[in-house]
């Protein structure tokens, strides 16, 4: 990992999302991995924003991520121009396993909201290694979709549930995941909000293999300030481990309160 | 012109005035991951006791307005393991190490000391008695002057290592356990700790941190900070050490003008993990462009406000402040 400050390429916009391109230093990463990012915006706000890593250009030294404008500090990365320069830090922290499973068996990956861009770039890799790879991706309406273009341009077909049935399915992405299972995939990869997980792990317990991408409150991003714990089973007991440094990818059954 | 960057603090050398501040930059070993350590004046580790801490429960942190809340608890991995463990790694890093260090009572702040005596690798102790996120230990002892002098005493008689106290801002007069500290045997003071603070999120009408307060840090306690450093080191004899919020090399420069021999970035480094050695390039410069042969003639350098064309009333210096007459 190193830090550096980073050249906007290009910021393209769809209503509070933008697909942010970087160029600069790339140092090769993997999917689950991300960035603190953070722009010359003065001393507010103070610090920069984890973001998941979509994906990454070695040749054209580009690194590129999906920002939703949330609070303040997305805002900002939201709304910057090509030109500016973005202190960015990474990549950082460990990554979805890319084997370990019948190579047989194509794995699920289970995305929503802004947990489906790493879910993108895990896709792609995966489909380069010549894994299966099924892609449920649940969002409240046909609007909220994300990336979708890009997950098939990988080969891979994004299966759809919406709230309001808008797209795909009407229902939650657990619905397609429950008919996944049926067919026993050899890892399930999950990213989203903490609802969405929890129910993702509470179906893949003692089944099949799950792991999933945590979101967290972080002050440095590597690993010093201890502000990102969760509790984590190590060893048969329940230890604080940091989001930014052990995860953000976590085994599901590690985690007691999931 | 070349110019000497090295700075004394007591009886150790430092080779730069920038060091590291505690609970900012882990086991040194994650910062080793940005830059070579070799190249700072020395860094303080993250609070250490005996048997370790787990620290507060989440959320531990917040952002307030050019600053943060923490309140981490002083979660560390306790001074066995890391005597253990991370010192064996830390030996061959060429900067003086700090290890702070805490416990919860007088006997347990000794035996702490007396512990880290023992690795050859740490350079010097700092005593820290003024963590805000700690209900016993911490803050319950940097708050009282004769409990400062009772626990800096302690630890000076169980270790031969240099002793830096690290004081709270969280007292009516700070120069009153800084003279507690300096007559128990300090052999240098650390200024300041975190602000206590609080923030609360309006929308859910809910604390923003776990313990409610935490520790405030940031450019927001900056000028807080060059006050409390500025009046110490009028106040005592031994060296100071400025810390709060130096983020930037004219935020090192301005807290050595104010009295600090040497300066700890600490937040700084979460945005910005280089932040250290951009702060010492920019002192370097400075030092050029103002003809300052030796960066330790910045020590309390600043000079009181001049406009002889104006017929302003004198003042006086009260404890190293100007009041009006």
């Amino acid at each position: 990992m190193v830090s550096k400050r980073m050249r906007v390429a290009a910021n393209v916009k769809r209503g509070p999302y933008a697909t942010l391109t970087l160029q600069g230093e790339v140092i090769p990463s993997h999917p689950g991995q991300f960035y603190m990012l953070r722009g010359e915006w003065g001393i507010s706000p103070l610090l920069g924003r984890p973001i998941s890593i979509l994906g990454e250009d070695l040749a054209r030294s580009e690194i590129r991520f999906l920002v939703k404008a949330v609070g303040e500090g997305s805002r900002l990365l939201h709304a910057l121009k090509p030109g500016e320069t973005v202190q960015a830090t990474g990549p950082l922290g460990n990554h979805f396993p890319l084997s370990g499973w019948d190579p047989q068996s194509p794995v699920v990956l289970v995305g929503g909201g802004v947990g489906v861009p790493p879910m993108a770039y895990l896709a792609r890799r995966l489909s380069e290694n010549g894994a299966g790879v099924i892609f449920c991706q649940g969002a409240r309406t046909k609007e909220d979709l994300l990336l979708l273009d890009e997950i098939q341009e990988t080969g891979v077909t994004p299966h759809i549930a919406t709230d309001d049935g808008s797209a795909g399915e009407k229902g939650l992405v657990t619905g397609l995941l429950e008919r996944e299972l049926e067919y026993q995939p050899g890892a399930v990869f999950a990213c989203g909000p903490e609802a969405m997980l929890r129910a993702v792990a509470r179906l893949c317990r003692g089944k099949v293999p799950c792991y999933v991408s945590l979101e967290a409150a972080m002050g440095c991003g590597y690993g010093v300030c201890l502000s990102c714990v969760t509790r984590v089973k190590e060893a048969g007991k329940v230890v604080n481990q940091r989001v930014c440094k052990e995860g953000p990818v976590f085994e599901a059954e590690a985690l007691p309160w999931l | 012109m070349a110019v000497n960057l090295a700075v004394k603090v007591g009886t150790l050398l430092l080779k730069n005035p920038v060091m590291l501040a505690s609970g900012c930059c882990g086991y040194a070993l994650e910062m080793g991951e940005f830059f070579d350590l070799s190249l700072l004046g020395g860094y303080c580790l993250k609070g250490l006791c005996a048997g370790g801490s787990e620290g507060n429960p989440p959320p531990r942190l917040c952002e307030t307005p050019g600053g943060l809340i923490n309140s981490i608890g002083l979660q560390n991995i306790g001074i066995e393991e890391f005597l253990r463990e991370k010192a064996p790694k830390l030996r061959r890093v060429n900067s003086v190490m700090v290890a702070n260090f805490y416990g919860h009572s007088v006997e347990e702040y000794a035996a702490a000391a007396e512990k880290l005596q023992a690795e050859p690798c740490i350079a010097a102790l700092e005593m820290n008695i003024s963590c805000p996120n700690v209900k016993t230990g911490g803050i319950a002892f940097g708050t009282d002057p004769k409990l400062v002098h009772e626990v800096t005493a302690a630890c000076r008689k169980a270790t031969r290592k240099p002793l830096w106290v690290k004081l709270t801002p969280n007292v009516t007069d700070i120069t009153e356990t800084a003279r507690a500290a300096e007559a128990g045997g300090a052999d240098a003071l650390s200024c300041i700790n975190t602000y206590p603070a609080m923030a609360i999120d309006v929308e859910k009408r809910a604390f923003k941190i776990n313990t409610r307060s935490g520790g405030l840090s940031g450019p927001a306690i900056k000028p807080l900070a060059v006050r409390a450093v500025h009046l110490v080191s009028k106040a005592v004899k031994i060296p100071v050490v400025g810390i709060g919020g130096i983020s930037t090399w004219a935020d090192a420069v301005e807290f050595m003008l104010a009295g600090a021999a040497a300066v700890q970035v600490g937040t700084a480094l979460f945005s910005n993990p280089n932040a250290p050695l951009e702060i010492l390039k920019g002192m370097e410069e400075y030092c050029i462009r103002h003809g300052f042969k030796d960066v330790a003639d910045l020590v309390g350098a600043a000079r009181d406000f001049e406009r002889p064309d104006c017929n302003l009333p004198s003042a006086v210096i009260v404890t190293g402040e100007k009041v009006r007459k």
